[in-house]
């Protein structure tokens, strides 16, 4: 009786295929195995495919090409786009230009951006600087708020008459500006830096809170100098935590669109994003993927650098055990500059831009600023003819209101699939660790942190603007925004989904498994409800970057999925500067009130830590 | 009840071995303590007789139930195999009360709301957690856990309780408790306990058998008592017991018809027990192992000289380093002492406690030989 194993098998074949049919019965009943399977089928629909497809738009003839190709068929297979963007007489402006421009403004940008990231971070977390707490959580405000509102606070404040329509503030006050301040590089580079810095600040500003002031303290006790001791001890540790902000920093310049738009189209200034766009507006498509390409492998050149440089040495602070309280610089006698000098930096990248934009909306004839030029107009005013084109103020617009629903409900579904799927990637990847499946599943994830937004964008252009196969075309539905604004926020979801499902470790699920419980009790009795604020911030975070999201979305919207940020884009387009801003103003006060809510809800803060 | 027996079992991960072919039978109503050191395999043996973790290889019964058979690919579903589990972190989920920690097994066993109230309470009352029924486990202290973790195992009557270092997370007093508290309820219910440990001592003073796991191969599957005093092989003898067994190093020879030790600069005369069958040849690399309390200083018969090195009174007991040359043992007096350092005394083993062990393969070769005689090695 104790030898049951013996009794019913003889031949080796009955055996084999009792142990097949059990262990296939185990594996289909196993649901990580099923959702690993499951979800990659949605990651090849939704960022494989559309990758194929954007190589196979780039080297397939479109029909308005087809008289430029000597006997060229549509979709026959060609090298045309190719050539033309990087071997013909208009790659120079095509590409060649865009690209010189694109390397100039990310590396200026991002040294500027460092600069000011790094500066910051030490005077915030190291010196004995007052309102810290303050100064800690205004730091990174720039990049809360949609990225073009430093740019158009810009045009505002420092525009010409170069362009034609209104003069800025400056030359209403009698100021004669050049070209280069208002526009093109300069700018572009300023902007980007002081809508970027905070990327440095928060990376160098942790490493210098982790820091183990021991370590400073052993070199001291050891006879080195001050300086010895900043080179050698502090540099080398914060070292790794610089060079990571650089690379993030420039990868998102190589990518930007919106700064370059605003600031540098007035003057024919491009860049390969506008450039993409360009192409994209005057139908050339598929010079448009091409250069989508280069954006692509761009950046995963550098992301390729930044694993190659950094290697091991990503994470170098802390040893172990709890750091003593560090010792605060003392600024001495220059305690009230360096205050003063932070928050009037502070002050110009945060109120400055707010109160200007607000200003302006303000001001019934644009440039004129006097008290009897002040309406409400283009906030509650009616129709009239003659102001913006006889558009009614834009809380008063039907087109705000509809935009405004459209962002609202972009950014709830696709936050909602995200954090959904959010869950469920981070359940499989950490359950099935160990895996080729599971290590698949994580690095597909984080494919489109790797790609540009607005590269993104064309990508899912070039998949969704004809039908093919069984896939229909997608192009001017609101579903096409949703699936490519949930496929961008893949590779947040995916982390806070795993990071929450590693926290909570695997005996919790365990227990209830010896308890049991089957798969779906499971996950509704013991894991969610352990999950809510990790479903939370792989909820929010795609929430927000879906209100605030241009680049990728400009591409894809038509007038009848028009959202906030695109609708601020288009009044800019036309020219109409007031109401542009006043949508952006409007866009700002959502962001920031969704922002305090995460912060309220998860407890954490971007800032949380640094100095106070 | 039942008991849990292993045949052939063998987990592998990748190259990696975790456990390695191994044969145990867990006798019905034992307690049984896996005890070795970290990667050994303990843990892995657990959690595949809980059903977390599919052997590779082997069978696995538990009573007449087959639930694993990697030959057929049978595996019975954990919550099938009527075992009870606890974790190393408890694993208690915190955002239920301990009420609905300790009833959720039983909802899903469709038990009736009555049935549950009555078990969970019958449980509570077992493990003193009456008045903290409504609590969250976040709202208990570190032993409180454990026990809420304890009467959610026991609340569904499993035939087996399976645990996984569960005291480790405890300070020390509370670990002291709680060994107590195991041993009753294992007395009172008279459950099949399987036990998974890295601390001897906390194997030897609750089990009623251990066994004893390296590189996923069983060492030795002995009585608690016995696993001190006659370890199967060096590797158990250095792990059983603290401070670790006392070593020296030599080779066998015979003189005279008397079997010696030589070590580097000593001779000891050796005296096998009768009923020890390993052979030995001459030449042969051995161990003279002896564990700290049964050296003895101020020895009078069969001693040699070393020098103290250093003492540490505990208050009830001294521990004292000594060296001679390039050896150095640590003796345990049961006294309080302080002694000079660097001074000289005479030590001694006590005779039926040496073990011998052969150096290669690390198999014990006698045990309890008697120490008869000792010499001074000449230089030769």
């Amino acid at each position: 009786m104790r030898t049951t194993t013996e009794q019913s098998n003889q031949g080796k074949v009955p055996l084999l295929l009792e142990r097949t049919w059990n262990r296939g019965r185990r594996v289909v009943a196993n649901p990580p195995m099923l959702l690993s399977i499951l979800l990659l089928g949605v990651f090849v629909y939704l960022i494989i495919v559309p990758l194929i497809s954007l190589v196979h738009s780039s080297v397939t003839l479109h029909s308005r090409d087809t008289l430029r190709v000597l006997g060229g068929k549509v979709g026959e297979l060609t090298n045309f786009y190719f050539q033309r963007v990087f071997a013909s007489n208009i790659s120079e402006v095509l590409f060649y230009q865009p690209l010189l421009n694109t390397l100039l403004i990310s590396f200026s940008m991002s040294a500027l951006a460092i600069s000011i990231g790094c500066i910051l971070a030490w005077v915030v977390v190291r010196t004995d600087i007052p309102f810290k707490k303050l100064f800690a959580s205004a730091a990174v405000v720039p990049f809360i708020l949609p990225s073009w509102t430093i740019s158009l606070a810009w045009m505002t404040i420092f525009k010409n008459r170069t362009v034609g329509g209104s003069a800025g503030i400056l030359e209403y006050f009698g100021v004669q500006l050049p070209d280069w301040i208002s526009y093109g590089p300069v700018p572009i580079i300023i902007c980007m830096a002081l809508h970027y810095y905070p990327f440095t600040y928060l990376l160098v500003g942790s490493a210098l809170r982790d820091f183990d002031t021991r370590l400073e303290e052993a070199a001291l006790v050891l006879g080195a100098k001050q300086s010895i001791i900043f080179r050698r001890v502090i540099l080398a540790v914060v070292a790794p935590a610089i060079l990571s902000s650089f690379i993030l920093t420039i990868s998102r310049g190589i990518g930007s669109f919106s700064t370059p738009v605003f600031l540098g189209n007035p003057i024919n200034y491009r860049v390969l994003s506008t450039r993409m766009y360009a192409s994209l507006q005057t139908g050339s498509p598929g010079d448009a993927y091409v250069i989508a390409i280069v954006m692509i492998l761009l950046a995963i050149l550098l992301m390729f650098l930044s694993n190659k440089v950094l290697g091991k040495r990503k994470s170098f602070v802390t040893i172990t055990g709890k750091a003593p309280k560090p010792q605060l610089f003392k600024l001495k006698k220059l305690r009230i500059p360096v205050t003063i000098a932070v928050g009037l930096f502070l002050f110009c990248v945060i109120v400055v831009p707010l109160f200007v934009l607000a200003a302006d909306t303000f001001m019934r004839v644009p440039g004129v600023y006097s008290l009897d030029n002040f309406t409400l107009h283009y906030w509650i005013g009616e129709s009239t003819p003659g102001l913006v084109d006889g558009r009614p103020g834009i809380l008063r617009n039907p087109s705000t209101w509809a935009a405004l629903w459209n962002s609202v409900k972009l950014g709830i579904s696709a936050s909602a699939l995200c954090g959904f799927f959010g869950i469920l990637i981070g359940y499989t990847v950490v359950r099935m660790r160990g895996t080729r499946i599971s290590t698949v599943l994580d690095q597909l994830s984080f494919i489109p942190y790797l790609i540009p937004s607005i590269a993104f964008g064309a990508i899912y252009l070039s998949l969704f603007a004809v039908r093919r196969g069984p896939i229909p075309s997608l192009y001017g539905s609101f579903l096409l925004l949703i699936l490519a604004t949930m496929a961008k926020n893949f590779p947040f979801a995916a982390k806070a989904g795993s990071s929450a499902m590693m926290q909570l470790g695997h005996e919790v699920e365990e227990a209830g498994i010896i308890a049991g419980a089957g798969w779906f009790t499971r996950m509704r009795r013991l894991i969610l409800p352990l999950q809510r604020s990790g479903l939370l911030s792989a909820v929010m975070l795609p929430f927000i970057s879906a209100m605030r999201e241009l680049s990728m979305v400009v591409i894809l919207t038509t007038p009848g999925t028009q959202l906030l940020t695109t609708l601020t884009f288009q009044y800019s387009d036309y020219g109409f500067l007031h109401m542009s801003n006043a949508v952006v103003l409007l866009l700002v006060v959502i962001i920031v009130i969704m922002q305090f809510i995460l912060q309220k809800i998860t407890g954490s803060d971007l800032s949380e830590g640094l100095g106070g | 009840m039942a008991d849990i027996r292993l045949e052939k079992i063998t987990k592998r991960w990748g190259d990696v071995v975790a456990v390695d072919d191994l044969d145990l039978t867990i006798e019905d109503g034992s307690f049984t303590c896996l005890l070795g050191p970290s990667g050994c395999g303990k843990t892995t043996t657990l959690r595949m007789v809980a059903g977390l973790e599919e052997p590779t290889a082997g069978r696995i019964y538990i009573g007449d139930k087959l639930i694993h058979c990697s030959e057929r690919g049978i595996s019975v579903g954990p919550h099938q195999r009527g075992v009870g589990l606890i974790f190393q972190s408890y694993a208690l989920w915190p955002h239920m009360t301990v009420y609905q920690n300790i009833a959720f097994g039983l909802e899903m066993e469709k038990m009736n709301k009555a049935t549950i109230e009555t078990r969970v309470r019958e449980a509570a009352s077992w493990m003193q957690l009456e008045e903290y029924l409504h609590r969250y486990p976040s709202e208990l202290s570190g032993g409180q856990q454990q026990r809420v973790a304890l009467a959610r195992s026991l609340a569904p009557q499993p035939d087996c309780l399976l645990m996984d270092e569960p005291l480790s997370n405890l300070d020390a007093k509370l670990r002291l408790d709680m060994r107590t508290e195991l041993k009753r309820i294992h007395a009172m219910t008279n459950m099949t306990i399987l036990y998974v440990t890295h601390d001897q001592l906390e194997a030897i003073s609750m089990a009623t058998v251990v066994a004893v796991m390296k590189d996923g191969r069983l060492q030795q599957l002995e009585d608690p008592l016995k696993l001190y005093k006659h370890p199967n092989n060096l590797f158990v003898a250095n792990f059983v017991g603290s401070p670790p067994i006392n070593v020296l190093h030599g080779n066998i020879f015979a003189e005279q018809g008397i079997w010696r030790v030589r070590t580097s600069d000593m001779v000891f005369s050796l005296q096998r027990n009768p009923e020890d069958d390993v052979q030995i040849k001459d030449g042969q690399n051995v161990v003279l192992a002896v564990r700290s309390e049964d050296i003895v200083l101020d020895d009078p018969s069969a001693s040699f000289a070393m020098t103290i090195y250093s003492s540490l009174p505990t208050g009830s007991d001294t521990f004292v380093r000594l060296t001679r040359g390039d050896l150095a043992m640590m003796a345990k007096l049961y006294e309080s002492d302080s002694l000079p350092v660097d001074s000289q005394v005479s030590v001694g083993f006590r005779p039926e406690r040496v073990l011998l062990f052969d150096e290669d393969t690390g198999q014990r070769i006698s045990l309890g030989s008697s120490l008869v005689g000792f010499t001074e090695a000449t230089a030769s």
